[in-house]
């Protein structure tokens, strides 16, 4: 197992130059001069010729992709055209939402998903297992921003029963410890807090979790298919188990196996998802930075958000495949 | 061993022999099809697929539509008549309400901010992301598929540099590294089309690879190599028609994606300009008056996409269980 967690690291270096590769090519793929496409056509000679100097686009390329990573390697990510801020703290600052919006939903996506699988599995080609393949096939076509706007429309404006926008009521004051609200307002005892998060959470964690939901039940549907034909199930049902005990402890603990992979690489979704879904709900992460910042073309932070989405990806689909090898001898001595 | 191979095989005889009895010999292209046609999923996906191609090829050609002059300020953000005007009247228990027949039928989805027709405006919006979907899979199939052609046979250093770049791309999600793309080179619908068939290259590659690599291996592969046939021959006449089913399938279901990321970018302003029409962007719109109860201006366009989507995935689905034997007969 050290042998293989060893090799898939290695394997990982190629991976991470790459992608440093291609976000650092970003701001010399701008059609044009970047320093005036950042300022916009209107900016003095001086101020072009000094963010050329500040960014260091004077120097060679090579020169100038050393100077990026060895930056990147000490936490040093530039700093934003826009106000002049460190990139890292104002990334650092946002993270917190985006990770307990997406935290939330894939829990939600998991704890509803695996059920309707398991379910649609056990009754088979019945009206529970038709309806819920049917929702599954629905939740994964159904774009998520026209979802969120559903849910706006229905909850927030027709009914009126739930918040459209923001993590907490402007009224609301909470001293941020984790940067992740439900948790600090729990840390810090705040009930009205934790409520008034709680119901911030809920819209756009429906959104985003549904397309994770639907992947999550169908996979767990097909895995549970495929274990309950195998002969050690036979063997339990023969030797008289109750059904209860060969679908929980024989069947579903078998048939996980691909559900966990398939719920670790959901995190892409759940990361490109959160661009659109803190978009529409006015969700302060950095989803919704990344947007503005497109809009505003301060590229130094593009390129960031970009670079940590990747890297929590690659990592994501790391731990991935190492606890797969784990759960699974086969695959780490090929 | 010797013994019980014989006997296998002397019983084997029989059954092939009944096999061939029950089923005489039909093209393979009419049995696909006949076998398509049974398919619950692939019937469904079709229907909804065709429609999608008609309404997004012959709006354009039967109704001329001049974007820049779209605009009917006196019927700013009315709502829908026709049915559905007709029914939401009942459902808020108006009075007097004229007969369906005599219901006014102007504005059937309503119209937006500025006047324009909704379903007039989904119609084209349906065809730009139809434009769009195709493109973008035909660039992500043509690249893909070659790349991954070429790795799988060539197999070497040349497989080992396109799969660590296939790998490197994988490493962004697919809508994020789309943004990303779009965002450096400029919105547009252009920019956004090849960015999306841009960001689709690895999975046609490595589906292609895979295939590749274990066509390399058959017999007729073989055969042809010993008959002196050059790497090109091999190349298109063998393995790439061979390898044509899971690359159809996955197109079919590429469509879906494509259609969707064309959306989403239009929605985040990167794709379609204004005042042209487009889905995505259409919802963006939406917003501003969504809070004013507005919701034909959100719901139409929405559910053009997401039923577009399911389309494809469903024929997808109904593709990849007709088309790929190892499926056949489990359901």
């Amino acid at each position: 197992m050290v042998r293989y967690i060893i090799r898939r690291l290695f394997e990982t270096i190629p991976v991470l130059i790459g992608v440093s590769i291609v976000v650092f090519s970003f701001v010399h793929l701008i059609p044009g001069d970047p320093a005036l496409v950042m300022l916009g056509e209107r900016a003095s000679e001086e101020n072009v010729a000094e963010l050329r100097e500040r960014l260091g686009l004077n120097e060679p390329l090579p020169v100038q992709y050393l100077v990026f990573v060895g930056n990147i390697l000490r936490g040093d990510l530039g700093r934003s055209i826009q106000g002049n801020k460190p990139v890292a703290g104002e990334l650092a600052r946002r993270f917190p939402a985006t990770m307990e919006l997406s935290f939330i939903s894939l829990f939600l996506a998991s704890i509803l998903g695996i059920p309707i699988g398991v379910i649609s599995a056990v009754k088979r080609n019945s009206l529970i297992d038709t309806a819920s393949m049917v929702g599954a096939l629905v939740g994964v076509s159904m774009p998520i921003f026209w979802l969120g706007l559903l849910l706006i429309f229905i909850f927030g404006v027709y009914l009126g029963w739930l918040p459209t926008g923001g993590r907490l009521d402007v009224t609301m004051d909470l001293e941020p410890i984790t940067g992740m609200y439900t948790i600090d307002s729990l840390l810090r005892g705040d009930w009205d807090a934790f409520g008034n998060a709680v119901k911030h959470l809920v819209l756009p964690s429906i959104a985003l979790s549904t397309i994770p939901l639907a992947i999550i039940a169908r996979i767990t549907r097909s895995a549970m298919l495929e274990v309950l034909h195998q002969d050690y199930i036979r063997t339990a049902r023969a030797k008289g188990l109750h059904e209860k005990a060969v679908i929980f402890r024989h069947a579903l603990r078998n048939a996980l196996l691909p559900v966990v992979t398939v719920i670790g690489l959901q995190m892409g979704t759940l990361l490109s998802g959160a661009v659109l879904t803190e978009t529409i709900f006015s969700w302060p992460g950095i989803g919704r930075w990344l947007f503005n910042s497109i809009q505003g073309r301060d590229y130094p932070i593009v390129q960031s958000v970009s670079l940590v989405i990747a890297l929590i990806f690659v990592l994501v689909n790391l731990l991935v495949d190492l606890s797969y090898a784990w759960l699974n001898p086969r695959i780490r001595y090929e | 061993m010797s013994q019980t191979q014989s006997t296998q095989s002397t019983a084997s005889v029989p059954a092939l022999e009944k096999v061939t009895e029950l089923r005489p010999y039909r093209s393979p292209t009419r049995d696909i099809i006949e076998r398509l046609l049974r398919n619950n999923s692939a019937r469904l996906g079709g229907i909804i697929v065709i429609l999608y191609l008609l309404t997004a090829v012959l709006v354009p050609v039967f109704d001329h539509y001049d974007a820049l002059r779209d605009r009917d300020l006196r019927a700013r953000l009315k709502a829908p008549d026709c049915l559905i005007g007709w029914v939401s009247d009942h459902l808020a228990g108006k009075e007097e309400i004229p007969s369906l027949f005599e219901y006014p039928c102007e504005h059937p989805f309503g119209c937006d901010d500025l006047g324009r027709d909704v379903l007039r405006r989904v119609g084209h919006g349906a065809s730009v992301s139809l434009g769009a979907g195709v493109v973008a899979v035909a660039i992500s199939l043509i690249i893909g598929a070659s790349i991954g052609e070429l790795s799988g046979f060539a197999g070497g250093w040349v497989d080992s540099v396109f799969m660590r770049i296939m790998d490197i791309m994988l490493a962004f999600p697919t809508l994020l590294l789309a943004i990303a793309i779009v965002a450096v080179r400029g919105e547009g619908l252009v920019n956004a089309m090849i960015a999306i068939g841009v960001v689709g290259i690895p999975t046609y590659a490595r589906l292609a690879r895979s295939m590749a690599i274990s066509l390399r291996e058959e017999d007729f592969v073989m055969a042809a190599e010993m008959v002196g046939a050059s790497n090109w021959r091999i190349l298109r006449v063998h393995i790439l028609p061979n390898s044509l089913a899971p690359l159809i399938v996955q197109s079919t279901l590429g469509m879906g994606t494509a259609v969707v990321e064309t959306a989403a970018l239009g929605f985040l302003g990167l794709g379609q300009q204004p005042p042209y029409p487009e889905l995505g962007k259409m919802l963006a719109d939406s917003q501003q008056y969504l809070s004013a109860g507005k919701w034909w201006a959100m719901l139409f366009p929405g559910l053009a996409i997401m039923l577009s989507v399911l389309g494809f995935n469903l024929l997808g689905d109904g593709l990849r269980d007709t088309l790929d034997p190892r499926l056949r007969g489990v359901d």
